[in-house]
């Protein structure tokens, strides 16, 4: 018996694999600091377009989680708060890459043994 | 820029006051960059229209609002099955509470109609159930609040398998087990039976309609025997009351079959007392048809014999079924 799909469930299949995989791209990013609208950029150019109104509330959660550390700086005359990866940022992140890495291993040798 | 002021105050209605400037010059800032790098790009100032495109594409206010606050589900997906677990446990009993108010309270008002009576119960049950669910969503909010504050997460994992219930067996020809709303509807059903039942006595139209005028003046009377068949027909409807709520408890379900039986024995036993006697109506004045008496009796007592002949049929058949269910289907065969 073959079910209809439901519309929009690729839709929410890539919402949901995006997810964990944009806090990994954010932090892995902000090793070098920046402030949301460069950082917004940065990943939009390295393939990883994100919209304001996710990354923005993102960074401040990541913040309050102790992931990353945050200043406000003046830059061209205006004010603006940089963000950064905090040392107990960089100890998760490297344990997340190991496991995104884990992850990647085991889908190719699944994706290669279907080939 | 009057725009994009307008845009932070709308934002900023939604905030929480700690938190709310710290958040919205933040905003601001990376607003502000977002429409210069697109000045730069067209290499003028942007227009009404152009920065109205901007704040559009980063969302609606109260959207952009909400993402800033802490994101929790009143009740997550972790305790949500066990919320309507509950909810389906709790919410038939608060019916069957409701129905034997109403039931009690009708009896005592000897005067009052029984369509009165159902739609009492009908619009009078609806406060019950609603406070009832909603205590059950105020005590599953507090568990979902203390887990994710990591209160209970260590209490909540526990389980031994060893204490799961023992494998059900499946064999062909057993019935297939009912789902929990078909029970709590089933219970519902028969909550009102009893009432009506219960309300016999006092209103005899419910069951002779407007025979019950009739038969005070009719001369007849009704025998003895009568009020034997309702006391025990009123132990099979409770013992079927049981039965239906332990059908309900995960726990006490091992009861449901074995009550089954023994209900089915006791209606068995109210037409065999029945058939047994041969008089259901007596004359109550000198002045009955002593002969349309005898026959009345008479079709009343073959009416019984055939519900009596069908029951054990029906008993019969039902005692093989359940032979056959624990005979090994290699014996069955033939």
């Amino acid at each position: 018996m073959t079910i209809p799909l439901e519309p929009g469930i690729f839709d929410s299949l890539r919402l949901e694999l995006r997810r964990g995989c944009l806090i990994v791209a954010v932090l892995a990013q902000l090793r070098a600091e920046h402030y949301g609208y460069t950082l917004r950029k940065a990943l939009a150019d390295q393939g990883l377009a994100i919209e304001e109104s996710t990354l923005y509330p993102l960074l401040r959660r990541l913040e309050t989680q102790g992931l990353l550390t945050s200043q406000w700086r003046e830059e061209d005359k205006r004010n603006k708060r940089f963000y950064r990866l905090s040392p107990e940022g960089e100890a998760i992140l490297a344990l997340l890459l190991v496991e995104w890495n884990g992850i990647n291993e085991s889908l190719h040798k699944i994706l290669k043994h279907k080939d | 820029m009057d725009l994009l002021e307008r845009y932070l105050q709308a934002v900023g209605q939604y905030l929480p006051e700690a938190t709310k400037d710290d958040t919205l010059a933040e905003l601001r800032e990376n607003l502000l960059a977002q429409m210069e790098a697109r000045e730069e790009e067209l290499g003028r100032p942007l227009s009404e229209a152009e920065t109205a495109d901007i704040l559009k594409s980063h969302g609606k206010p109260e959207v952009v609002a909400l993402r800033y606050l802490p994101q929790r589900s009143l009740i997550g997906p972790t305790v949500y099955p066990f919320y309507v677990l509950t909810l389906t446990r709790v919410l038939p009993l608060v019916l069957l509470a409701c129905a034997i108010a109403g039931a009690v309270e009708f009896v005592n008002n000897g005067h009052e109609s029984v369509a009165h009576a159902l739609a009492s119960f009908a619009f009078g049950m609806w406060p019950s159930l609603l406070i009832s669910a909603a205590i059950v969503t105020v005590v599953f909010a507090v568990i979902e609040w203390s887990l994710a504050k990591g209160k209970l997460a260590n209490r909540w994992n526990e389980w031994d398998p060893a204490k799961l219930p023992a494998v059900k067996a499946r064999t062909a020809g057993a019935p297939t087990p009912q789902s929990v709303v078909k029970r709590a509807i089933d219970l519902a059903v028969h909550c009102l039976w009893m009432a009506f039942v219960l309300c016999l006595p006092y209103h005899p139209f419910l069951i002779l309609g407007p025979g019950a005028y009739y038969l005070p003046w009719s001369g007849w009377g009704l025998a003895p025997v009568w009020h034997e068949f309702y006391i025990v027909l009123l132990c099979l409807l409770t013992l079927q009351l049981v039965m239906k709520v332990a059908a309900l408890m995960s726990g006490a379900q091992r009861w449901v079959e074995p009550l089954g039986w023994v209900v089915k024995l006791l209606g068995l036993a109210i037409l065999v007392i029945m058939v047994t006697t041969s008089v259901y109506f007596v004359p109550a004045s000198a002045a009955v048809d002593m002969h349309s008496l005898a026959t009345i009796n008479h079709a009343v007592g073959l009416g019984f014999r055939v519900v009596l002949v069908i029951s054990v049929i029906m008993l019969l058949v039902d005692l093989w079924k359940e032979r056959r269910r624990w005979i090994p289907a290699g014996k069955l065969a033939f």
